[in-house]
């Protein structure tokens, strides 16, 4: 059903998430947004390219986790000293916050370059801005190409023998030599594409798009769900509820009218999810048992 | 080859911890000079305590009087200037202090910027605000030093 959706809804969707975990600080919004993009990303993709992105997401929060200290003095909770330096749980568990905010947004991107295809792009973006849903149709398109790419030229100088016995720095220069070499092919590749695209009528003036997608009743029902929730759960949030600070030490989390928040929240950001289990179930269902 | 160059990273890495740790301990300051009385306070934050985060006051940061340091009498060395007599009054007396080589951010955990947004710790000596910054304002003894938090500006005079 998700396939099927409006690709205009789904846009809209996963905005509001990704400018919900942008702006929030509260540790209980963080890890629902981490948890039900992970959950979403899962059903998506399959369990083994969720464990390699969560792999790469822990690489990451550590990386800032550990970066932060080095600069935020800040905190009430000294853990230890190195030098005339203080390292504080606040600043620690801040880094922590800050890589999860980055590593979730990273994630929802994920699920929104699953989600909307290239022609589903040029679809939302060909109405009103064909050159820009043109662009952004070839660029998303490059990025896996460009990869199998790299690989081939990579495998080709493997398979001349060039690595065997080279130094760490040798092999450094080979890897700039098939990046330049990738970057030659595609700046050929584009004089090629774009050719092509002139003689298929691209440039033309009044060009209009094909799109198969259809605006029904649940893309009307979610839509109106997603703004509706999207836009009261950010302005509550302007409004101060669920509002967290680090320093001078951690606000503590009572459960008062904010608690609200959090459940509009884990609410609209499963929305996709439980619209994917119940898919499944009526599938398994409906399945004939001849 | 791999290795070496991991064994490389290693030792400068321990070699850029200990200069940190001995740059940290060596702290001559030389002979005793004189003496000269130093007071930390925030009496500004008093009046204006609807703009502080909500972090200072939820932690009780703000003492009720304003006062977080009662005018002491240091001892001051050849080396001293105003800034480490601020840091060695607040080693003494438990004072949490954020503050570089040149610039105090933070007094008890009171940051600049956090009771409106041109606030921030400013000194005086002897009732003046010089032209230097603490870093730089050397002690001859006898002089009576005040750090004090801003909110509004020109709210100090």
């Amino acid at each position: 059903m998700i396939e099927k959706q409006n690709p205009i809804t789904i846009l809209c969707y996963l905005f509001f998430v990704i400018f919900i975990t942008m702006f929030s600080t509260n540790p209980i919004m963080l890890g629902i947004s981490f948890v039900s993009g992970i959950l979403l990303y899962c059903i998506l993709c399959g369990v083994k390219k969720t464990l390699v992105r969560l792999g790469y997401f822990i690489i990451f929060v550590a990386i800032i986790a550990i970066i932060n200290p080095i600069f935020s003095r800040q905190g009430m909770t000294q853990l230890f000293w190195i030098g005339e330096f203080v390292v504080t749980l606040e600043a620690l568990l801040n880094g922590v916050a800050i890589g999860v905010i980055f590593g979730s947004v990273i994630i929802w991107f994920g699920v929104l370059n699953v989600l909307l295809c290239s022609d589903k792009i040029i679809y939302i973006f060909g109405k009103f801005t064909p050159k820009i849903g043109t662009i952004l149709s070839i660029a998303l398109g490059l990025f896996p190409k460009y990869i199998v790419q790299y690989r081939k030229i990579d495998n080709n100088l493997k398979g001349l023998g060039l690595y065997d016995g080279a130094s760490f720095l040798s092999k450094v220069k080979l890897k700039m030599h098939t990046l330049s070499t990738l970057i030659t092919w595609s700046v050929e590749g584009a004089v090629l594409l774009s050719d092509n695209m002139s003689a298929r009528g691209y440039d033309l003036k009044g060009k209009r798009v094909y799109g198969k997608y259809t605006f029904g009743v649940a893309d009307g029902i979610l839509l109106i769900v997603s703004l509706a929730l999207g836009i009261s759960i950010l302005v509550f949030m302007g409004l101060g509820s669920g509002s967290f600070y680090y320093y001078p030490t951690f606000k503590q989390i009572v459960w008062d009218s904010s608690v609200w928040i959090y459940f509009a929240t884990l609410v609209f950001m499963n929305i996709l999810v439980v619209i994917n289990l119940w898919e499944g179930a009526k599938w398994q269902f409906l399945k004939s048992k001849i | 080859m791999k290795k070496k160059f991991w064994f490389v990273l290693a030792i400068i890495l321990c070699v850029m911890i200990l200069a940190v740790g001995m740059s940290a301990c060596s702290d001559n300051l030389g002979a005793k000079v004189g003496e000269v009385t130093i007071a930390i306070d925030c009496k500004t934050i008093l009046q204006n305590r609807d703009k502080a985060e909500a972090g200072l006051i939820d932690n009780k940061l703000i003492p009720s009087d304003g006062i977080i340091l009662k005018e002491s009498i240091v001892d001051i060395f050849e080396k001293d200037n105003v800034l480490t007599v601020l840091k060695r009054i607040c080693k003494q007396n438990k004072i949490h202090i954020d503050a570089d080589s040149s610039y105090v951010k933070a007094i008890n955990h009171i940051y600049e910027m956090s009771v409106g947004e041109s606030s921030g710790w400013l000194y005086f000596v002897d009732g003046l605000q010089p032209n230097v910054g603490a870093n730089q304002y050397k002690l001859k003894g006898g002089e009576k030093i005040v750090f004090a938090y801003t909110c509004v500006v020109g709210d100090l005079k």
